[in-house]
C-alpha cells in the first residue's frame, strides 16, 4: 500500500497521466469534435485558447493565495509556491495573448483590438511579468513581501475580466460553456472535447508547479548552504 | 462594421487557408510549453549539481 502511494506521488507519475490526457485532448480536438460551420477549421483554438484562460485564472488565483498564506504565515514555502505559481500563470497567459489574435485575424479580420478584455488580460500579463521581474535571482524577504502584495492586488484584474466578457460591450465572444440559466452554448461532443482539454491543461499546471517548486526550494537551499561556507570560512 | 464584413469574406474561403491559422496556434502552444518545461528541467539540474558541489565543499572545510 505505501509503495503503490509512493509511485501515485511521485513525478513520473504524474507526467504520465499527463501526457495521456493530452493525447486524449489532442486526438478529440483534431478527430473527434465536429469542424464548427460558420468559423471553420479554425474555432479549433478554442479548446486550447480557452482551457489555457482558465489555467491561468487558476494559477494566478494559486498566487493570491499563496500570498496571503506567506504574509500571514512567513513560510518560505508558501513564497516558493507563489513565485512557481506566477511564472507558470504568466506561460499560460502568453499562449492565451498568441493564440487570441492568431484566432482573430481569419474570423475578425484584425490582430488586435484595444477592447476591454484584450487590454485587461494584457494588463494582467504586464502585473504579473513585473511580478517576476521583483523576484529575479535574488531571494530577498523584503522584496518577497512586497511581490507578495503585487501577487494579490493583480488578482482583482481576473475578476474583471470575466465581467468584461459578460457585461461590456466587446468584440471578444461572449461565454458559450456556461450561459445564463446554467445551460451550455455548445454541442455535446464540443463539449465533452473541451472538458477533457481543460483537465489536461489542469494536469500540466500541476505538474509544472511541483517541477518549478522544487527548482525553487533547491534554490533556497544552495542560499542557505553558501550562507553556512560564508559562516564557516569566517569563523 | 470591419469585422463583420471580413467575417462575411471568409465564410466561403477553402478550409486548407485558414488551416495555417491553426497550424500556428498549435505550434505556439508545444513550442512555448516544450521550450519551458526543457528550460526548467535544466534549472533543476543546475542547482542540484550547484547543490552537491557546495555539499561536498563543506564536508571538505569539516574535515580539514
Amino acid at each position: 500500500m505505501q509503495k503503490l502511494w509512493s509511485i501515485i506521488r511521485s513525478s513520473i507519475f504524474h507526467a504520465i497521466i499527463m501526457y495521456v490526457s493530452m493525447i486524449i485532448a489532442i486526438y478529440l480536438v483534431f478527430i473527434y469534435a465536429p469542424t464548427e460551420k460558420m468559423q471553420g477549421i479554425v474555432q479549433k483554438i478554442f479548446y486550447f485558447h480557452v482551457s489555457s484562460a482558465i489555467t491561468m485564472f487558476f494559477a494566478f488565483f494559486v498566487v493570491c493565495v499563496a500570498s496571503i498564506m506567506y504574509l500571514w504565515k512567513d513560510s518560505d514555502w508558501w513564497d516558493a509556491v507563489a513565485l512557481s505559481a506566477a511564472e507558470i500563470g504568466v506561460v499560460f497567459c502568453t499562449l492565451v495573448l498568441i493564440t487570441g489574435p492568431i484566432w482573430a485575424r481569419p474570423i475578425w479580420g484584425t490582430w488586435w483590438s484595444w477592447d476591454p478584455t484584450l487590454t485587461l488580460t494584457l494588463v494582467l500579463w504586464l502585473i504579473y511579468v513585473a511580478y517576476l521581474m521583483l523576484r529575479i535571482e535574488v531571494y530577498d524577504p523584503k522584496r518577497a513581501r512586497f511581490a507578495a502584495i503585487l501577487g494579490i492586488v493583480g488578482f482583482v484584474d481576473v475578476p474583471l475580466i470575466r465581467w468584461s466578457v459578460e457585461k461590456w460591450r466587446t468584440l471578444h465572444p461572449k461565454p458559450v460553456l456556461i450561459q445564463e440559466g446554467g445551460t451550455t452554448g455548445l454541442p455535446f461532443a464540443m463539449w465533452q472535447t473541451f472538458v477533457v482539454c481543460l483537465v489536461a491543461f489542469l494536469l500540466l499546471f500541476f505538474y509544472l508547479l511541483r517541477e518549478r517548486v522544487s527548482v525553487a526550494q533547491s534554490r533556497h537551499a544552495l542560499e542557505g548552504l553558501r550562507h553556512e561556507i560564508d559562516e564557516i570560512l569566517a569563523g | 462594421m470591419r469585422s463583420t464584413r471580413s467575417l462575411q469574406g471568409k465564410m466561403g474561403e477553402p478550409m486548407e487557408k485558414n488551416f495555417w491559422y491553426l497550424f500556428a496556434a498549435y505550434s505556439t502552444i508545444w513550442t512555448a510549453l516544450c521550450v519551458y518545461m526543457i528550460r526548467l528541467s535544466q534549472k533543476n539540474k543546475e542547482l542540484q549539481a550547484e547543490l552537491r558541489d557546495l555539499q561536498a565543499q563543506i564536508a571538505r572545510v569539516l574535515t580539514k
